[in-house]
């Protein structure tokens, strides 16, 4: 082709459009994950903290060491499942064959919620245990597809005759599959390799089934951070993983043109080994004499207490993190898990008291209860104690930055203050919303009235137009960088917001709000019972539990903590909470039936102008 | 013939796809150092045969033998015969030197065995100092020397070649039928060549095999095969042939009375055994002659006719004359002083030809 096409300039820029469109949001995760600040939006200056602090973050490479692990076997067996697949039909004259190969599209376009659902389900019927093996046969099974299409689209490409002069020229079939096939399939081998890998480590929905104990993986562990705030932590460490990624097809890509050189296998081979070092390193070193299994929401136990007690106990201590109180349900449910320890919120503990799924526990092997709040005892969803003891508590109030807001908070209806249009951010939470305007207009935040619940609607619907987002996940950082001036909070992401920013204040309105305490449990398919009750009386001990607080910056019921607490915990709002409030606050309650009626106005709200 | 000896030997081979019968009942052999094409229009077997030989495919009935060896029952990779297929099927992933090689890698011999064979390999193509270009950096012509070079190197038994100059613009093709006659000299191996081109397989054989339908037509060497066609299908592929019907009148000494077109003919049979009352016989266009009127020669088929087409091809015109109920084509080529122009469409001529023109064919 000699002449060659002008490009036009309108298709130039269009080009360019489309690739910031593709790639701006990876190149400012990767700027950001140099930022002086916790704040995912502003700029503040270069820094390595958040490297350093990713890579000292034992849970998080711990789920990036599970990721790898399982990215890099799901890869490994899936490429050579599918590719022999792919061969063995190819040869295969039957009748059957295109509804074979039909089989292999459903899991490409089955949702993955049903996979996943599917999975768990299987699992729990054969009776093999969640864990990592659970997470590798699902994985293989959904990636196995992706290797037999695109290996399949180069085998279609090929000429069956090159086979045939292979054999012609004297090679056996063994040689003419070793030498001529395999490596013309080679490129399409490697490209869907990659492909399996990218996939697998980034899988949620199915892995978030099939996940048991020992096998959360990077995006497990960052989804569940989002009670607790997420940190440009997750931005190094998603930087690292995409240079990983970017070396691995670019090797790959070198691999397809030129061919594979004694340079690429030596290349191939030291990343593997560097993977499976990674992978199994952790695991080497340290040779427990037994594994205590604990499901806690992210950021919510200091790594230190957890050092503390295997260092003295000789326990390895695994941790492991959820995202919702639904989702630790549906995983206990599916009784295909086992966790020595649990912390579910309030209405949740009832829930699992009454699916049977909790078991008693023994309170003469928890001396240090003595030290716990007699306030935070006895509470409705437990009322003897029988199945949980108090392991944190939190209050819904309200955050505000006191630099933009001079006059003084304190009631729910300065969430409803026109002169912030646009300012307000409410929790993404129905319960929490209805509660702020059941509460607002007198009522309980329990209520089941369809009246008082019509009302609170209302109230919400004229409020709409001045909220600027409905956002569990990122109010401290909207806070933080000044798009929000006040929002509807939990305690503890104010307070850590308040480290950075002293302007950010913390108030509890009059009118009474949500009580939450988060429980120590223990399921009833544990399998170390004893070690949970250890481990829940060291968590107990005042010293532990001041430490463990000073870091996640969450109040605990634990009375002879307090003196040693940081100062910012020490004027913790609740401490001071006037006893009327106190009285007139409440804990979340199961709703039962009347739960449709709220969904239902609550999708009103969300969907009014 | 010595059968012991021969390169090559099919015996009755049968092969079926389904409903179709692709061979049936082919028997040829291929003698050691001869060059032997297999012609055939496209569907007709040939290819299917040169698989079968090579091992690629099974034949329901029948055996193959190389070398006197029944090889019947042996993978394509125990046997002595090697290919050279259409568009060449280099292996893409491997160099010009890599490709050559191959073969010889599978019988493990020594490197420095290898690096001999295939540069005198490459040599004996015409290509030392391509070792290292690429199957996709090569031209049409280059890349059908490494397909030969590569299945050369091996030495082997017999040389299959299915139709290997298909590819080629008409000016390589004819350059490339010389290097392969050329090739198959020096190397003194049997060749057995698939081709639909009759100019191919008269230009390259000692012998040529016409295959139709699955059945072998005829065999024997060019001259026999152009000039004493057995059947019409021969007669009428391998150039071109008017086929008439005729009447057998009577038979004495070898030679046959004929009833053409409402004449006499006594015409020589050649050994060629015909029964029956009927026979079709065949004549080549180019061994008519035209006349405005009859020659006083006794020695002659002469015929009257009425001109009904011309066409004019430039080194020859080609004449379409009735006689009587049959339509005859006459070609004659356009030298000095031809009468290409002297006859008018309509006009009644007269063609002539000599006995020994006249093939009686046989089915």
């Amino acid at each position: 082709m000699s002449a060659r096409a002008r490009t036009s300039p309108i298709l130039a820029v269009w080009m360019g459009a489309t690739y910031l469109f593709l790639y701006a949001p990876i190149l400012v995760l990767a700027v950001f994950s140099f930022n002086d600040s916790r704040l995912l939006a502003v700029w503040r200056g270069f820094t390595w903290t958040w490297y350093k602090a990713a890579l000292s973050n034992p849970p998080m490479l711990d789920a990036l060491r599970t990721s790898l692990l399982i990215a890099a076997l799901t890869t490994l067996i899936a490429t050579a499942l599918g590719t022999s697949a792919v061969l063995a039909l190819e040869r295969w004259r039957g009748r059957l064959r295109s509804l074979s190969e039909t089989l292999f599209v459903l899991p490409i376009v089955v949702p993955e919620i049903v996979v996943g659902f599917a999975s768990v389900t299987f699992f729990g019927w054969i009776g093999l245990r969640l864990g990592l093996l659970t997470v590798l046969i699902a994985h293989v099974a959904f990636s196995v597809s992706y290797v037999f299409f695109v290996v399949r689209a180069r085998l279609a490409t090929l000429d069956p005759r090159l086979e045939e002069a292979a054999m012609d020229l004297g090679a056996n079939p063994w040689r003419v599959f070793w030498k001529v096939t395999l490596p013309l399939l080679a490129p399409a081998i490697a490209a869907s390799a990659l492909l399996v890998f990218t996939l697998s480590l980034d899988d949620y929905v199915i892995t978030s089934f099939v996940a048991g104990a020992g096998a959360t993986t990077l995006p497990l562990r960052i989804y569940s951070m989002i009670k607790t705030g997420i940190t440009p932590e997750v931005n190094a460490i998603s930087t690292l993983l995409l240079l990983v990624t970017l070396a691995l097809m670019a090797l790959a890509f070198r691999i397809e043109r030129r061919g594979m050189t004694r340079t690429h296998l030596v290349l191939v081979g030291l990343l593997l080994l560097g993977l499976v070092g990674f992978a199994f390193g952790d695991s080497v070193a340290r040779r427990p004499r037994a594994t205590l299994n604990v499901l806690i929401w992210s950021n919510y136990i200091s790594s230190r207490v957890v050092r503390a007690f295997e260092e003295k106990t000789g326990v390895k201590v695994n941790i492991e993190t959820y995202d919702s109180n639904e989702a630790l349900l549906a995983k206990l449910q599916a009784g295909v898990v086992t966790y020595d320890l649990i912390v579910p919120s309030d209405y949740m503990v009832r829930i699992l008291i009454r699916e049977n799924l909790l078991q008693p526990l023994d309170l003469t092997r928890l001396p240090n209860l003595r030290h716990l709040d007699p306030s935070a005892l006895g509470l409705p969803f437990d009322p003897t104690n029988t199945y949980s003891l108090p392991y944190t508590r939190g209050i819904t109030g309200i955050g505000y930055r006191k630099d933009k807001i001079a006059a003084p908070i304190g009631s729910w209806a300065d969430l409803w203050e026109a002169r912030w249009r646009e300012r307000i951010v409410m929790l993404d939470d129905m319960r929490e919303v209805f509660g702020a305007a059941l509460k607002l207009l007198g009522y309980s935040l329990n209520s089941t009235d369809p009246e008082q619940l019509r009302q609170a609607r209302d109230l919400l619907r004229r409020q709409k137009p001045l909220v600027r987002a409905y956002d569990s996940a990122n109010f401290d950082q909207l806070l933080l960088s000044g798009e929000a001036w006040i929002a509807q909070a939990w305690d503890g992401q104010i307070l850590k917001a308040r480290r950075e920013n002293p302007n950010i204040e913390f108030v509890i309105p009059r009118e009474g709000t949500t009580l939450i305490v988060d429980n120590l449990c223990i399921p009833r398919s544990a399998e170390r019972p004893d070690l949970a009750h250890e481990f829940i009386n060291f968590l107990l001990d005042p010293t532990v539990a001041a430490e463990n607080m000073n870091e996640i910056m969450y109040l605990m019921p634990n009375r002879s903590a307090w003196p040693r607490l940081r100062p910012e915990l020490q004027r913790h709002p609740i401490f001071s909470l006037p006893p009327e409030v106190l009285r007139r606050s409440e804990y979340l309650q199961d709703l039962g039936p009347t739960t449709v009626l709220y969904d239902r106005y609550w999708t009103e709200v969300k969907l009014a102008r | 013939m010595a059968t012991a000896t021969s390169a090559i030997r099919v015996e009755g081979v049968t092969k079926r796809y389904g409903a179709v019968t692709a061979l049936e009942a082919v028997s040829l052999e291929v003698e050691r150092g001869e060059f032997l094409t297999l012609l055939g229009p496209s569907g007709s077997g040939k290819t299917t045969l040169l698989r079968v030989i090579a091992g690629l495919e099974r034949p329901d009935d029948g055996r193959v033998y190389l070398g006197g060896e029944d090889v019947t029952d042996v993978p394509p990779y125990r046997r002595r015969v090697h290919t050279v297929f259409q568009q060449y099927v280099l292996f893409p992933h491997l160099n010009v030197y890599r490709n050559v090689a191959f073969g010889l890698e599978q019988k493990r011999l020594s490197r420095r065995e290898i690096e001999r064979r295939v540069a005198a390999a490459l040599e004996l193509v015409r290509l030392s100092g391509y070792e290292r270009r690429w199957p996709h950096e090569l031209s049409g012509g280059e890349q059908q020397r490494v397909a030969l070079a590569r299945a050369l190197v091996l030495e082997p038994e017999a040389l299959l070649l299915d139709e290997p100059l298909a590819a080629l613009d008409l000016q390589l093709r004819k350059e490339m039928q010389r290097e392969l006659k050329r090739l198959q000299r020096e190397v003194g191996i049997s060749f057995l060549l698939v081709t639909h081109d009759q100019e191919e397989a008269l230009a390259l054989s000692d012998r040529i095999a016409v295959i139709a339908d699955g059945r072998l037509q005829q065999i024997g060497t060019p001259r026999e095969v152009y000039e004493r066609p057995e059947t019409a299908f021969v007669a009428t592929f391998l150039g071109a042939a008017n086929v008439l019907e005729a009447e057998i009148l009577h038979r004495e000494n070898g030679d046959a009375l004929l009833g053409l077109c409402g004449h006499t003919v006594r015409v020589p049979l050649n050994g060629r055994r015909i029964e029956g009352s009927r026979a079709q016989v065949a004549i080549r266009p180019e061994k008519i002659a035209l006349r405005a009127r009859p020659l006083r020669r006794t020695d002659l088929v002469q015929l009257e006719g009425v001109i009904e087409e011309c066409l004019y091809l430039g080194e020859a015109t080609h004449w379409r004359v009735r006689v009587g109920e049959h339509y005859v084509t006459v070609t004659e080529p356009n030298r000095p002083g031809s009468k290409a122009d002297a006859f008018r469409d309509g006009q009644r001529v007269f063609l002539c030809w000599t006995r020994e023109s006249i093939v009686v064919l046989s089915r």
